[in-house]
Parts: C-alpha cells; structure tokens; sequence
C-alpha cells in the first residue's frame, strides 16, 4: 500500500479519537474546524485516494486474470506460437506485460480510460453476480483504433506491402486489422497449446 | 457569566458524533486493507464496505452538525 496512504489513515484515525474522546473539543471554532477536517475532508481524501488506486490496480495483468473464466485468455499469451498476436505482443514486450490486457483493451479516446474502467466494474459485477456468458465477447468491435494507436505511424505498418493499399480503409476501420491478424486468443483451445516459458524462469 | 459563542455540545450531538468517528474510523481501516491486494473481491469490499462505512460516518456527523443546537454554557 502507499506509504503516505497509510500515514494519512493514520494521522486521521488520531484525529478522530481525539475528537470523539474530548466532546469539550469541539465547542470551539478551532475544534470544530478539526471535526470538520477529521470526519469529512481528510476521510473523503483517503476514500477518492483510494478508489484512484484500486483503479490504477485494475490495470495490471494479475488483477485481470485473477478471474477464473479469464485465464485461457491467460494462457494465450503464452502460446509457444508467435503467429497469435497476443503471444507476440505479450512475449516480445510489445506491450508492458504488467499491463498487457489493458493496453490493448483499452481505449484510445478522451473518454477511453474511464470507459474501460466503467466496463471492469461490469466486469466484476458480472462476474460475482454469476451472469457470466458461455462464450466471452466484447461489447462492440474491436476497433483498429487500438492498434493504430502504436503502430499507426511505425514503419511496418505504412510500408508494409499488404497494407500500402489499405491504409486509409484501415485507418477509417472499414478494413478490421483482425481480418487478416485473426490468430488472437483461441482461449477455447487454450489448454491444448504448447507453452512458452522463459529462459529466465527456469533458471529461478 | 455566559460566553455567547461558546456551546457544550449536547449529549445527542456528543454520542452522534461518536458513532460517527466510529464508523468512519471502521470504513477507513477496512479501505486500507484492500489496498494491499490488487484483486477484483479487494475493490469490492473497498468500495462497498470501506467507503460504505465512511459515507455514512460522514452522513451521521453531518447530520449531528445540523441538528446542532446551542446549549448554554453552565453559570
């Protein structure tokens, strides 16, 4: 947990008891103003600070897998085939690998970080109201919008010899990135995939 | 002799700020054990127990405060 987090709950739980313990406390301006900041301001400070926190959590990879019915989509990205985009972006850094779901699952809009957020809350919901599909789908279309976002202006994909004449279908997505990249998760065959380690974690 | 700006808060406002304090106190040490997981069931009871607990608190100390009224203090 943060450091300063934790000071602060601290600080205020003193606060409080100081408050709470010595009534007399707050018959003066300055004692009410203290109540004031120990039972409203610096609790609402710590709750928004927190909820800003649990969202930041939200991001990583472990918090999205930590889900039963997400780890095939888990186990994809360790496919010991690289012809799978998740596995190449996953395995060749492509993407941070702490945050490798919402990296490409987000969306890049004014409004795309809140909105993803909005859609991990349903997620949860879902997911403890045991609403959850048999089948896995995103809400809309996969926009290349999310790919475009790092790869729009990179070399490959401008120069590359089956997207020159695609480009601008590509960039208004009449043309889905996915119609010709469209080895992405095979979550339903996960388990009978080859798994990549890395050299790394078998020396550990 | 009387101070006029001066009020000893009754025993209702008293025991409602405790309860207040209380509760308050309760949420934030329940909002800051979640932090230490990053888990969808951690947000859960954060946001539905830990700030749960601490809006209320904070409902219970407003509402001590408007029903407020100034006692004299003894002569």
């Amino acid at each position: 947990m943060n450091t300063g987090l934790s000071l602060l709950v601290l600080v205020t739980t003193a606060l409080i008891v100081a408050v709470i313990s010595s009534p007399s406390l707050v018959t003066r301006r300055s004692g009410k103003v203290l109540a004031f900041v120990a039972l409203f301001l610096l609790p609402s400070l710590i709750t928004g600070m927190g909820f800003v926190l649990h969202l930041e959590h939200a991001k990583s990879t472990d918090f999205c897998l930590s889900c039963h019915v997400m780890e095939p989509y888990g186990t994809s990205l360790h496919f010991d085939d690289l012809s799978y985009l998740v596995a190449d972006h996953y395995q060749n850094n492509l993407v941070p690998r702490e945050q490798a779901c919402y990296t490409c699952h987000t969306q890049y809009t004014m409004f795309g970080d809140v909105q993803a957020k909005l859609g991990g809350l349903k997620h949860v919901w879902v997911y403890y109201t045991g609403q959850t599909p048999e089948t896995l789908e995103l809400y809309q279309p996969y926009q290349n919008r999310e790919c475009l976002h790092c790869h729009g202006a990179s070399r490959s994909f401008v120069e590359g010899e089956l997207h020159v004449d695609l480009l601008d279908d590509m960039r208004s997505n009449e043309v889905s990135c996915l119609e010709c990249h469209e080895q992405v998760h095979d979550a339903a065959n996960a388990a009978s995939h080859a798994i990549w380690t890395h050299p790394d974690q078998d020396r550990r | 002799m009387t101070r006029d700006s001066s009020t000893d808060p009754s025993s209702d406002v008293r025991s409602h700020l405790s309860r207040a304090g209380v509760l308050i106190v309760l949420g934030l040490l329940v909002e800051a054990s979640t932090l230490f997981s990053a888990h969808p069931t951690a947000f859960l009871v954060f946001a539905g127990a830990g700030a749960g607990l601490v809006v209320l608190g904070i409902a219970v100390y407003f509402w001590a405060v408007l029903r407020a009224q100034p006692v004299p203090v003894d002569r």
